[in-house]
């Protein structure tokens, strides 16, 4: 107990805090209870924090106003919204940017044709604003081909998945030889028209290009408003006698010259790209075809807008918006079945509404063959099928149920059952393929 | 289930997330309310400026309400929250961050103080815990976030090591010399 005493009494005030919050063991409360009875100083010292404790612990607590979570929601549902501005800012191309790219991309192709026809750099040297001729293995100029690529946020919107090569996601910049270089000039798009063009672009890279040239020579006469958005860009764009970079041609046979996911693109009716709504915080992106309309609500809303389904199939997948390229391919190869509506529920499941027009006896053929096709798919597994729906004789509707939980998000990320918090936007496809503005916050419990 | 919506009371915070999980909003509400007094009184004493501590624990609660889906409830819910509290407003302090913070105008409706029963009402008492508040917003960040986390949030040391990532000795010591560094400066403001 002397050793106890004699401690020093700096040693001993550093207890005093853990001794007045209770914090102590019963030896170091018996040291300091020792060291106490025998040291006025540290009883003062003691006291004082005994004092401070108290003080402090009867200050003033703070308590939220009656309108704090309403604030809070607000700003909540702002930031978003201004999330949402940035995006569309970034897609959009202001007339500032459009001219220094320009200007970057004129400077540049001076800068190489300069060094190209170098004496000695290359076989012949011309002027500016001549056709110059380029050496074998001088690196050639660049061709802008896509003036609407927006760039950013792109890679998160992309069609290519992640473990495609970068190559795929970014074709809007593509090697060419001497040909003239050309710059599509686009006018300033309202936001609405960003939005659209980001979409109909940069979600599906290479492959909304590839498809779209492949059905641009077939929708020319007489084009919508949804087959102008379907164009490739710099030529939905171009002023009038603007002359437009050719593009290579493509080998459809080979798959195109576009290095893409899809190996080999058949023709189908794949014309428009919508933006699935967001599952969370992630943007789900798919290949959808034009007219479909995408509708988002709890499983009460979206099954009072659709007929009763003749079929529900539920599966599982690896990626949401594949998943729904790869069925809308696969319908496409069933006789008689036709895709209506895709509908994403805030939780737990994306159904596929489609439409079935045959026999009762090809009905039956037509969903299992839809099944096996959906159990073929990558990651996709049937888990129930439900056939005990109504069906008239000349139309039918089949319902394919795709449970979100073990989704997996364009990013990789495993988007668990707790992920779809259900406080989501939603979004509604118009008839002509086009996103609608209609957009929300909503409560599925309310 | 029906329990939680009928009250909160026996709904225990791992139910709260269990159902904001599954969708249910209001759950969110609950936590909030729950919370908030916590969140602001932290970000009232951190912060200097009670326009800025509003702005910091509305941060903190969309934070949160991003965060939710992924908490794996290794610790309490409470701790996770103080744990989002504290580094928000280490954060926010950084001088980039306050010159682009925003501000939302303070009014009653938004943020009162406490009704509980004390000395408020005491010209003299208000006017001290003016200068204490004054004197705890006014240490260091190290020793301000401990004294908040004892002396107002009441946690436990085991909690405040693990919300502050260290060691209940270095908990110890640190709440010490900040108690001690507070004193000096009470006095110095003859206060004490």
């Amino acid at each position: 107990m002397d050793s106890i005493v004699t401690q020093p009494c700096s040693q001993i005030r550093e207890s005093f805090s853990a001794y007045v919050d209770g914090e102590v063991t019963k030896s170091e409360r018996a040291i300091v209870e020792s060291h106490l009875s025998a040291c006025p100083a540290c009883r003062d010292t003691l006291s004082e924090t005994v004092r401070l404790v108290s003080k402090l612990g009867s200050l003033q607590r703070v308590e939220p106003g009656p309108g704090y979570l309403a604030a809070l929601r607000q700003r909540m549902s702002v930031e978003e919204s201004f999330a949402d501005r940035v995006m569309a800012l970034l897609s959009s191309q202001t007339a500032v940017y459009r001219f220094s790219f320009a200007a970057a991309c004129v400077v540049c192709v001076v800068i190489t044709a300069d060094v190209a026809l170098r004496p000695g750099a290359g076989t012949a040297r011309g002027k500016l604003g001549e056709p110059a001729v380029f050496a074998a293995g001088t690196p050639a100029p660049l061709v802008i081909a896509e003036a609407g690529v927006p760039r950013g946020l792109a890679p998160s919107l992309r069609a290519g998945r992640d473990d495609a090569p970068k190559a795929a996601r970014t074709p809007a910049v593509r090697p060419v030889g001497p040909a003239p270089i050309v710059l599509a000039k686009a006018p300033r798009p309202g936001a609405g028209e960003a939005r659209q063009r980001m979409r109909s672009v940069k979600i599906l890279g290479p492959k909304l290009e590839t498809l779209t040239r492949a059905s641009a020579a077939d929708r020319h006469p007489g084009d919508t408003e949804a087959g102008e958005s379907a164009r490739p860009v710099n030529e939905s764009r171009m002023a009038p006698g603007q002359v437009l970079a050719q593009p290579p041609p493509i080998d459809l046979a080979a798959g195109g010259n576009i290095p893409g996911r899809v190996p080999k693109l058949e023709p189908e009716p794949v014309v428009e790209a919508v933006q699935v709504p967001a599952i969370g915080r992630r943007k789900l992106t798919a290949v959808l075809p034009a007219g479909l309309e995408v509708i988002e609500g709890t499983p009460a809303e979206t099954a009072a807008s659709t007929a009763t389904p003749a079929a529900t199939i539920q599966i599982e997948v690896s990626d949401v918006a594949d998943c729904i390229k790869d069925l809308v391919r696969l319908v496409d190869q069933i006789d008689g079945l036709s895709m209506r509506q895709v509908l994403v529920l805030s939780a737990p499941a994306i159904d596929l509404h489609l439409g079935y027009s045959g026999s009762q006896q090809g009905f039956v053929a037509a969903v299992e063959h839809l099944k096996a096709g959906v159990n073929g798919l990558p990651g996709g597994r049937t888990v129930a099928v439900d056939a005990d729906g109504v069906a008239t004789a000349t139309s039918r509707l089949v319902r394919i149920r795709l449970p979100l939980a073990g989704l997996r998000s364009r990013s990789g990320a495993r988007l668990g059952p707790g992920e779809a918090p259900g406080l989501e936007r939603r979004r509604v496809m118009a008839p002509d393929g086009l996103v609608s503005a209609s957009k929300r916050w909503y409560n599925p419990s309310s | 289930m029906a329990q939680a919506q009928d009250g909160t009371i026996g709904v225990t915070d791992q139910d709260l997330v269990e159902r904001f999980r599954q969708g249910d909003e209001l759950a969110f509400n609950e936590i909030v309310g729950r919370y908030s007094s916590k969140v602001l009184t932290i970000c009232t004493y951190y912060m200097k400026d009670p326009h800025e501590a509003l702005d910091v624990s509305q941060e903190v609660f969309i934070k949160i309400y991003r965060g939710l889906p992924a908490f794996r409830g290794d610790s309490k819910l409470s701790t996770w929250i103080h744990t989002i509290a504290i580094n928000t407003c280490r954060n926010h302090i950084s001088f980039f961050r306050r010159l682009f913070s925003r501000r939302t105008e303070l009014n009653d409706e938004l943020v009162v103080k406490s009704s509980l029963p004390g000395p408020e009402d005491d010209v003299l008492s208000r006017e001290r815990d003016s200068i204490l508040r004054r004197e705890v917003q006014a240490l260091p960040p190290r020793f301000k976030e401990i004294v908040i986390l004892k002396d107002l949030q009441e946690r436990s040391y085991e909690e405040i090591g693990e919300i502050l990532s260290i060691n209940q000795g270095t908990v110890k010591s640190r709440l010490h010399r900040a108690r001690e560094a507070l004193t000096e400066r009470l006095k110095r403001s003859k206060a004490f």
